[in-house]
């Protein structure tokens, strides 16, 4: 979760991500910023999180990005 | 839609919402979906043989795909890691190969409809460059109604099941997501996980739905009836003539464009959801406050909602984070971070104001509006380090209120310049009429006497009520009317109704104006 926060308070400085439920629905993260969190991660947890992964309940908050970056490392 | 039309659709909504609600709840679904192809059929007659021709490609790829899935489950089982991974890879191609027939075949239908003639005559011009001359037969063939929509919709369907988003559906449903009257004029775009679910409930009556649905109706005649018919008359009369206009009332027209739109198409949206919620249906959201904006990008995901996620969803994503854009992704990373969402969006981007620019009409001025916005976005992208440090230099504060409603004028000018070429006949004409803001005309619109100034002054209250509306609903301070009392509800539709007919741009030698987004 650690590494996550910070690739997160990396793309977008002073959000409290370990509150915000609505990252996607109140546009915290908009489509350019998904792309730059999609291609970190991949790098940093060496998994692949495919254009069938993006839905909003996968990157409403810190919890559920975290949550599918563990399901891509189970499948794995 | 003329003032017949108009009573005739009224009529049919008000039988098919009777008969609706008196069937019981499992023949509501084939209660929709026979009146939605007998609408269709009216409205399309033969042509309504391209839109079976879609629900059934859909439907028969999307059971194909179910069949494939369900081998693959069949076969892992019992089977190693290593040909697990080669039975994925080979069950992938496989659906790859069923997606991609759907596609060609439905966009196929669309391509040949709506482009052949445009892209042939830009094959004429090609060639003649080279001094040869070939004519390209001419297709005289109206396009079936709704078909940029309901192809889009369809696409996002089979791509949807292909990837495990949802199951296919059965043939009512499918063919009801696809034929759902409502929805045929000017969308909004719908997915199936979210439509066919609500389609196929059969949801019995509910007052406070048919409150809250015919509400939504008559502000939707009133934005399209009062404001947007209203200003087409100065709209049609300052394009037609602009020459002889000032520089000022040039502006003007040009802005009551942008307003005609929005009044309009949000307008016919609101028809349709309106309409849909009374059947305890809520189609997408389609509009957000998009003046109140503070870049292109966010106008776009505030304008057209359901076409923007559409993009995002079947085209943004997957070309961004196609196989190849992530290797270049993954070099560009150890260099810069900027430049690690910039190539793969730049090129992404691209793909979708192409095909946004072409969706939205076969001709090059649409292609020139889709790179207008792209051009725009790619310099707000690239600019934005450079504003950042200018921000953080001079001390300004960029979420403070003055650079936010700067920021505001800014981006409605910039959406003010891209719908006139949106409006303008050629791209030739866009031009004239911009450098016609610049040279004195001898005309005001009152002194030509195209509106009288009763017209004028309802063209301004227009404006200020779907302002303050916005106002309103974007600080979250629309009434809330579920605590409303029943004769409160009726007083207000009452009024609402009264105004529409008292105000509304229509009676004897009035012509009302085709919906702007009514030909897609």
């Amino acid at each position: 979760m650690e590494r996550l926060l910070k690739i997160l308070s990396n793309i977008k400085p002073g959000i409290d991500f370990t509150k915000e439920k609505d990252l996607v629905e109140r546009r915290i993260l908009t489509s350019f910023d998904i792309l730059r969190l999609v291609s970190e991660i991949n790098n940093e947890f060496d998994i692949e999180i495919t254009p069938l992964h993006i839905l909003p309940e996968n990157f409403n908050s810190a919890e559920s990005i975290y949550a599918l970056i563990q399901k891509l490392e189970d499948e794995d | 839609m003329n003032d017949l039309m108009t009573w005739l659709f009224l009529a049919f909504m008000s039988l098919v919402y009777v008969v609706y609600m008196i069937l019981p709840k499992k023949a509501r679904p084939y209660c929709l979906l026979v009146f939605s192809l007998l609408f269709y059929v009216v409205y399309s007659k033969f042509l309504t043989f391209f839109m079976l021709s879609t629900i059934l490609s859909i439907w028969l790829g999307g059971l194909w795909l179910n069949r494939i899935d369900d081998g693959e489950a069949k076969k892992r089982e019992g089977l190693e890691k290593e040909a697990r991974k080669a039975l994925k890879k080979k069950v992938k191609r496989q659906k790859r190969l069923v997606v991609a027939l759907i596609i060609i075949f439905n966009v196929a239908i669309l391509a040949t409809l709506k482009y052949f003639n445009f892209f042939g005559s830009l094959f004429e011009g090609f060639l003649s460059w080279f001094n040869l001359s070939v004519h390209m037969p001419i297709l005289k063939i109206a396009l079936p109604l709704g078909i940029s929509y309901y192809t889009l919709s369809a696409i996002g369907y089979i791509v949807d099941v292909s990837q495990g988003r949802h199951r296919a559906g059965n043939l009512l449903s499918v063919a009801l997501f696809i034929s759902y009257f409502p929805q045929l004029f000017e969308g909004p775009f719908a997915t199936y996980s979210t439509l066919a679910p609500q389609l196929m409930a059969g949801e019995g009556f509910n007052s406070q739905n048919l409150f809250s649905g015919l509400s939504k109706v008559l502000w939707g005649f009133f934005k399209k009836v009062v404001i947007a018919d209203r200003l087409a008359i100065v709209v049609s009369a300052v394009f037609s003539n602009y020459a002889s206009y000032s520089g000022l009332v040039v502006v003007l027209g040009i802005i009551a464009f942008t307003f005609e739109l929005y009044a309009e198409f949000s307008g016919l949206i609101d028809v349709a959801s309106g309409i849909s919620e009374m059947f305890s249906i809520r189609l997408a959201k389609n509009f957000e406050q998009p003046f109140f904006s503070t870049t292109v990008s966010e106008f776009w995901r505030r304008w057209h909602m359901s076409l923007g996620a559409w993009f995002r969803q079947y085209i943004f994503y997957p070309v961004s984070m196609s196989q190849g854009m992530m290797k270049i992704n993954k070099k560009l990373a150890k260099k810069n971070s900027f430049w690690q969402v910039f190539v793969p969006s730049a090129l992404a981007l691209f793909v979708v104001w192409l095909l946004n620019g072409l969706w939205h009409g076969a001709d090059i001025k649409y292609i020139v509006y889709g790179m207008y916005y792209y051009v725009l976005m790619m310099l707000g992208m690239a600019l934005e380090p450079l504003f950042n440090l200018i921000y953080k230099k001079s001390g300004i504060d960029k979420n403070s209120k003055w650079v936010t409603f700067l920021k505001i004028a800014r981006t409605f000018i910039l959406v003010n310049i891209g719908l006139l070429i949106f409006r303008a006949a050629t791209l030739k004409e866009a031009a004239n009429i911009f450098t016609s803001i610049f040279q004195s005309g001898e005309l005001n619109l009152i002194s030509l006497g195209v509106i009288d100034i009763y017209d004028t002054i309802w063209c301004f209250i227009g404006v200020a009520i779907l302002l303050v509306y916005d106002y309103l609903a974007e600080k979250k301070k629309l009434p809330n009317s579920q605590n409303w009392h029943t004769a409160g509800k009726v007083a207000f539709l009452i009024a609402m109704a009264v105004m529409i007919i008292v105000f509304g741009a229509y009676g004897e030698g009035y012509i009302p104006p085709d919906p702007i987004y009514g030909g897609f």
